[in-house]
């Protein structure tokens, strides 16, 4: 019967839908320092098998293939895409951008560590460095002092931060940036702020100074941006929409089918 | 007069043979729907049905035989006979992820999940926590000697090589790629993958070849199946008109009778 067919393009179309939900956060996260696009990977549904293949049927031909019904399709999972975005050239001493892999860490308020690839750190009331905002930002792990005094800051491609106290011509380490890598970036829980937390699915994190064993460098000066390309989102926009149109063209099919049926009998 | 009536000469023959008609149309429907919503679905292959001519029932029965001329060979109306699958190569689309592979030409990946392996074109892989490549729904990915894939998690960089191999500080596992005897041998079952019902044999290592960074996309074009989809609709309705054809035919005949009784 074609109800099926009404169910099969109804998971199609759900399928989509939820493809267009991942598109529309990835285009609003264009502007996002550090932002990873994510892409959804669709899965076929099961199969009904009315015949087996091979088999003899009742008129005494072989069925070579069988006959399978597929029932749809699904949403498998969300996978962040985590090539490199553009670096922008801010000039801000407090901005990194990180060359490789690496995620910076902080502690949220719970002493939970969290990551980030948002490099746009600031200082906070009490001279220490902050991931984003300088009132509600986390703190930078290891933590960072920022002496008053400072008159310059500077990060090293190997984290080291030093500054420059007033009426000093020499340069005094004050902190080591260290970053985090995962063997699964994918798996990392996303939670928004432009953080992440580790999951299952990530791994434990590989703990290590900027520029030791593939973690990456650090740029001073720079952000990195998002990685969205919006001329790619917008064509997976249209296939998507236009893939919607056609799981509905189908559903109208099964519909006018079942109408033909249903007008079948004659009063 | 003592002929008897062929079989198919009695009205509410030709009302089963509409009506099977239908049902094989409605079949095709479904099998259309199925794949217009496996249009995004990595690695899919699209399946149509193929739809057989029976012979009268008469004939199968044996009592008359094909080119009789009488009545009989009309033909027996029609059937579902298999659902077949379309293996045409999908677009490559081109994703930067390093663990995106795509295999150009005939051949399978080979995925281990509980119940057995089995075969895919959808190479949306990934490494999960303990370094082992999984599929998306984490069935291991087998390498060429039939074990999972494993990296060392913490031993920095790995590649992939152009003939499908892993390497990782200088060691290399190569991706299994198969054949099928014969690529009627495969049955879906859904997560994008193929049960083959014999066993694959392995692509001779001068054949080997994979594209990283690249997916293989469905292969379903949505022109052809929106023009079948329109075709098995208006065949449907027609076999639907016939059985109400059928129907106003045998009211008229019922009545008449009455009359005359």
């Amino acid at each position: 019967m074609s109800v099926q067919t009404l169910y099969t393009a109804a998971t199609g179309m759900e399928a989509l839908q939820q493809k267009l939900d991942v598109i529309a956060n990835n285009l609003a996260n264009v502007n996002t320092t550090g932002f990873k696009r994510d892409r959804a990977n669709f899965e076929d549904l099961f199969y009904r098998t009315e015949t087996v293949p091979g088999i003899q049927d009742a008129a005494g031909n072989y069925t070579p293939v069988g006959i399978q019904t597929g029932l749809g399709s699904k949403v498998q999972s969300t996978q962040a895409d985590q090539t490199q975005g553009a670096f922008q050239q801010t000039n801000q001493p407090l901005d990194v951008a990180i060359q490789g892999n690496g995620y910076l860490q902080v502690t949220d308020p719970t002493g939970q560590i969290l990551y980030s690839r948002a490099g746009n750190l600031s200082l906070n009331a009490n001279g220490q460095l902050v991931v984003g905002d300088a009132t509600v930002g986390y703190l930078l792990s290891p933590a960072i002092s920022i002496p008053q005094t400072a008159t310059s800051i500077t990060i090293g491609a190997d984290g080291k931060v030093s500054v420059q106290e007033a009426g000093s011509t020499t340069m005094q380490q004050v902190g080591q940036i260290q970053l985090a890598r995962f063997i699964n970036p994918q798996g990392l829980m996303s939670l928004g702020g432009n953080l992440l937390s580790q999951s299952d699915a990530s791994g434990p994190p590989t703990q290590g100074v900027p520029g030791t064993n593939g973690i990456g460098t650090i740029q001073q000066g720079s952000l990195e941006a998002s990685n969205v390309e919006p001329v790619n989102e917008l064509i997976d926009l249209i296939t998507t929409q236009r893939s919607f149109e056609l799981n509905s063209q189908a559903i109208q099919a099964g519909d006018q089918i079942m109408q033909d049926i249903t007008n079948l009998r004659r009063g | 007069m003592d002929r008897a009536i062929p079989f198919a000469a009695m009205s509410y023959y030709g009302l089963y043979i509409s009506a099977e008609g239908a049902h094989a149309q409605s079949r095709r429907v479904e099998t259309l729907a199925n794949n217009l919503a496996n249009a995004d679905t990595v690695g899919f292959k699209r399946d149509f049905a193929v739809v057989q001519a029976r012979y009268a029932e008469e004939m199968q029965r044996g009592l008359d035989y094909p080119g009789s001329r009488t009545v009989n060979d009309l033909g027996g109306g029609v059937r579902v006979a298999e659902t077949k699958t379309d293996f045409s190569p999908g677009a490559f689309k081109r994703t930067g992820n390093p663990t995106d592979i795509a295999i150009p030409g005939d051949g399978f990946f080979m995925v281990r999940r509980p119940d057995g392996d089995y075969l895919t074109r959808a190479g949306n892989f990934m490494f999960n926590s303990a370094g082992r490549l999984v599929t998306q729904d984490n069935y291991p990915v087998l390498s060429d000697s039939g074990a999972p894939i494993d990296i060392d998690p913490d031993a920095g960089d790995w590649r992939l090589t152009g003939d499908g191999g892993i390497v990782q500080n200088g060691t290399q596992q190569n991706l299994a790629l198969v054949k099928p005897r014969s690529l009627g041998d495969l049955s879906k079952v859904g997560q994008n993958l193929f049960k083959a019902l014999a066993p694959a044999a392995p692509i001779a290592p001068e054949h080997r070849q994979v594209d990283g960074g690249f997916l293989e996309q469905s292969d379903v074009k949505p022109t052809t199946e929106m023009t079948e989809l329109i075709e098995a609709s208006r065949a449907f309705e027609a076999n639907i008109s016939m059985i109400k054809n059928h129907d106003q035919m045998m009211g008229t005949l019922t009545s008449r009778l009455l009359k005359f009784s």
